[in-house]
């Protein structure tokens, strides 16, 4: 059965024992109307901004705040009138950190997960043993079980938290950004051992990484202001839509080579808006074209963009943020109709934009396109990341070199999607 | 790693050692009586051994020092108890049985006896029974500053101690400054002592000692779960906010009945709790027991200090404790770097 959260509303101004059903509507709730499910031996990530109520929602959920509207059910069963002893067996908590004045060995650390199964006298036995070295082993901190809880790194740390909740055995496992202090080794392998972990247990984990969201589990909720936006498979929410809402930044879309994962790019929002939606086609390929594309789609233009290969990465930019665009499948010449319609597009467009890349008989069309509208009355830009310095070209007779020239010398020439912005709502 | 027989072990050999120094201590004051004659003495009853000893040394023996010995091993015993718990509670290792204030309360309690006469029911009891009444008041006054609704905050339950402390004590030092005579009673009193307590006050401690000891061994798990935060301790499944209100509800009545038969020992409760997790490591199951018999240890040694070391005249306890305590934990503190 799923972990269920309900309608929960919760504030810390409010009186910590009392119900309350319009708690969510008071103006300082930390959360004001959540609900979402983690579905069975899945991998749920939480996502959202910074004083979300990410945490929060953690810890209404583990029980360590009650909520004072709605439900919490694990296993069909609400969390009230739910003992502490009771929940423990069912979830354990990896919390940012742990810290003790006093230095505990790792191995007796890890007992402690022991605590729900006995009483106030029983001693530990041969099997709880057994529990916490198969924890410590599958985590893989059994190497220092000897040391003392506060001499270990950061990502050891961890390592030994998320073993003490193994030895809870738990159904449900919730932690609370488990990679914020990690190397970049360390949180693979922590992301990567929540993966092994949850062939047996419901994973609910706080994460900041939307990468690491979206390469590691299998659905995401994503919070804000104490709603949740959206919560669904991690490829479908984690949209170019919902970082752009979410999060207020452009996300340009790549995708993992092997897993076909979606993994993003990042870069802030433009700060100006265009008065009246001009029509801007873009041509670009090799991926330069991702930021242009972003700011000038966020900056309300009418944006098209062509031709493209279907495995190029401008492609799916284009794609995640619904910008229309002249395509063609991957590794094949450009078609007649494509061409064609890249003329009607920039035709019908109010300015064509050049990015420059790297040309072979393949591309020049794209060039050539661009090329063909200067002179002729319509605005055309020119973008050359890197101002001057011309892109490899492998064309007969350097025709590429020659268009890049006519361009610096006809076209306006930016350095990038902000200036090139800046020029077009001038 | 945790192993219940090394504990029995730990706690049993401590056990017989502090029985043989409280027999020592017994013979040792003004009037010296050796080991084997106090032994005989003590054990009359059960060996049926032939008094060869005076009535005087057996009146010495039965009716004024091993009253004070055992008084002396049940304060120390409390003390130390309420000091690991507090220390675990607060997840601070400067914690100890006072931090609330209930010394500060208990003093005041007794200084208005000493200076104003303020009397309740048994005269001769009045300042135990004041110092217990102000002791337990002032946990009383602490706890309710810092709740909300039904919560404790640990934080703010530190912070009220701590102001509340400062507000009795200054309400003391203003006592003790309007007093003129008396002044040397109530310093002697709040630096500890157990001059002349009999078998009366051994019978009022002990049901406490014995109680807070009981409630504490079926608190260890707790307590070890307790030294990671409260969030932890809620995630293993332990009612926290009832923990915390049996925490400091036991430790502020064995604190409160130490300190109204004894005066103000500090240090022990302070210095014990670390010096048995720098020797057994910081887990309670251990640490608990252990700090019960290091706790009555300490006492017994320090009290027949203050009866030999400037005999006729008895030290204060609290000097003594001090002043034996703090350089052995200062050694152990450097020898043990960091694994406090």
């Amino acid at each position: 059965m799923p972990l269920e959260v309900k309608n929960v509303a919760f504030s810390y101004n409010h009186n910590p024992s009392k119900r309350d059903a319009d708690a969510g509507l008071k103006e300082n709730a930390v959360l004001k109307d959540m609900s979402f499910t983690c579905r069975d031996n899945r991998v749920t990530g939480i996502v959202g901004p910074n004083g979300c109520g990410k945490t929060t929602i953690l810890k209404v959920i583990a029980g360590f705040y009650r909520a004072h509207a709605g439900s919490i059910s694990y296993d069909g069963r609400t969390t009230d009138g739910m003992n502490a002893a009771e929940l423990a067996k069912l979830r354990a908590v990896v919390e940012q950190t742990v810290y003790s004045p006093f230095a505990f060995p790792v191995y007796d650390y890890v007992m402690l997960g022991r605590t729900p199964y006995h009483g106030n006298f029983s001693a530990d036995t041969e099997e709880d043993n057994e529990i916490v070295l198969n924890s410590m082993k599958s985590t893989n901190v059994l190497q220092f079980k000897d040391r003392k809880i506060n001499e270990l790194s950061g990502g050891e740390l961890q390592r030994v938290m998320i073993a003490r909740s193994l030895a809870q055995e738990p159904k449900y496992l919730m932690l609370d950004e488990p990679t914020s202090h990690l190397d970049i080794r360390q949180q693979l392998e922590v992301m990567k051992l929540l993966r092994t972990i949850s062939s047996n247990t419901t994973i609910m984990c706080i994460i900041h990484e939307i990468n690491q969201a979206a390469a590691y589990c299998d659905d995401v909720v994503m919070t804000a202001g104490g709603y949740v936006i959206g919560e669904g498979k991690a490829e479908d929410i984690l949209s170019y839509e919902n970082l752009s809402e979410v999060f207020g930044v452009l996300s340009m879309q790549t995708s993992q080579p092997e897993s076909g994962k979606k993994q993003f790019l990042f870069s802030l929002q433009p700060e100006t808006r265009a008065e009246k939606a001009k029509h801007v086609h873009v041509i670009s390929g090799e991926g330069r074209g991702r930021r242009i594309l972003l700011t000038l789609k966020h900056a309300g233009f009418k944006v098209t963009a062509g031709i493209l290969s279907r495995n190029d990465g401008d492609y799916l930019v284009c794609r995640s943020a619904g910008i229309e665009t002249v395509s063609v499948p991957s590794f094949s010449p450009y078609s007649e109709e494509a061409v064609m319609q890249q003329k009607k597009l920039c035709d019908e467009a109010d300015a064509v934009v050049l990015v420059a890349t790297d040309v072979g008989s393949g591309n020049l069309v794209n060039p050539e396109t661009a090329y063909s509208y200067l002179n002729t009355g319509k605005p055309v830009f020119f973008v050359d990341h890197n101002l001057k310095e011309y892109k490899y070209d492998n064309t007969a007779g350097k025709r590429a070199t020659q268009i890049y020239d006519a361009m610096l010398k006809n076209a306006k020439a930016v350095s990038g999607a902000d200036e090139l912005l800046s020029e077009l709502t001038d | 790693m945790y192993q219940r027989k090394r504990t029995v072990i730990i706690t049993g050999g401590l056990f017989l050692l502090t029985l043989f120094v409280m027999t020592v201590s017994v013979g040792v004051g003004e009037s010296g009586i050796a080991p084997q004659k106090v032994f005989d003495i003590l054990t009359a009853g059960i060996f049926g051994t032939t008094p060869y000893w005076s009535a005087g040394e057996e009146t010495i023996v039965l009716g004024i020092r091993l009253p004070r010995v055992i008084l002396g091993a049940l304060v120390g015993a409390s003390l130390a108890l309420a000091g690991a718990a507090l220390q675990s509670l607060f997840r601070n290792p400067m914690a100890d049985p006072f931090i609330l204030g209930i010394s500060s309360g208990a003093a005041l309690g007794a200084s208005l006896v000493f200076v104003y006469g303020l009397s309740v029911a048994f005269t001769i009891y009045s300042i135990p029974v004041m110092a217990f009444i102000f002791g337990l008041g002032t946990l009383f006054l602490v706890y309710n500053v810092a709740r909300v609704g039904n919560l404790i905050p640990i934080n703010t339950l530190l912070l009220s101690g701590v102001a509340i402390s400062a507000l009795f004590s200054a309400c003391n030092s203003f006592v003790m400054f309007t007093a003129g005579h008396n002044l040397n009673a109530i310093m002697f009193w709040t630096m500890g002592s157990l001059s002349g307590r009999g078998w009366d006050y051994v019978w009022v401690m002990l049901p406490f000692t014995l109680a807070g000891i009981a409630v504490m061994i079926t608190l260890t798990r707790q307590l070890n779960a307790m030294m990671f935060g409260e969030e932890s301790a809620q995630y293993l499944g332990i009612n926290v906010e009832r923990l915390k209100k049996i925490l400091l509800i036991v430790t502020a009545i064995i604190t409160s009945a130490a300190v109204s038969v004894s005066g103000i020992i500090g240090f022990v409760g302070l210095i014990i709790p670390h010096i048995v997790r720098l020797v057994t490591g910081p887990d309670h199951r251990v640490v608990v027991p252990v700090c019960v018999f290091a706790g009555a240890l300490f006492i017994v040694l320090a009290d027949m200090f203050a009866r030999v070391v400037i005999a006729p005249t008895e030290l204060p306890l609290g000097i003594l404790t001090a002043l034996c305590g703090a350089p052995f934990f200062l050694y152990l503190l450097r020898s043990k770097r960091g694994e406090l």
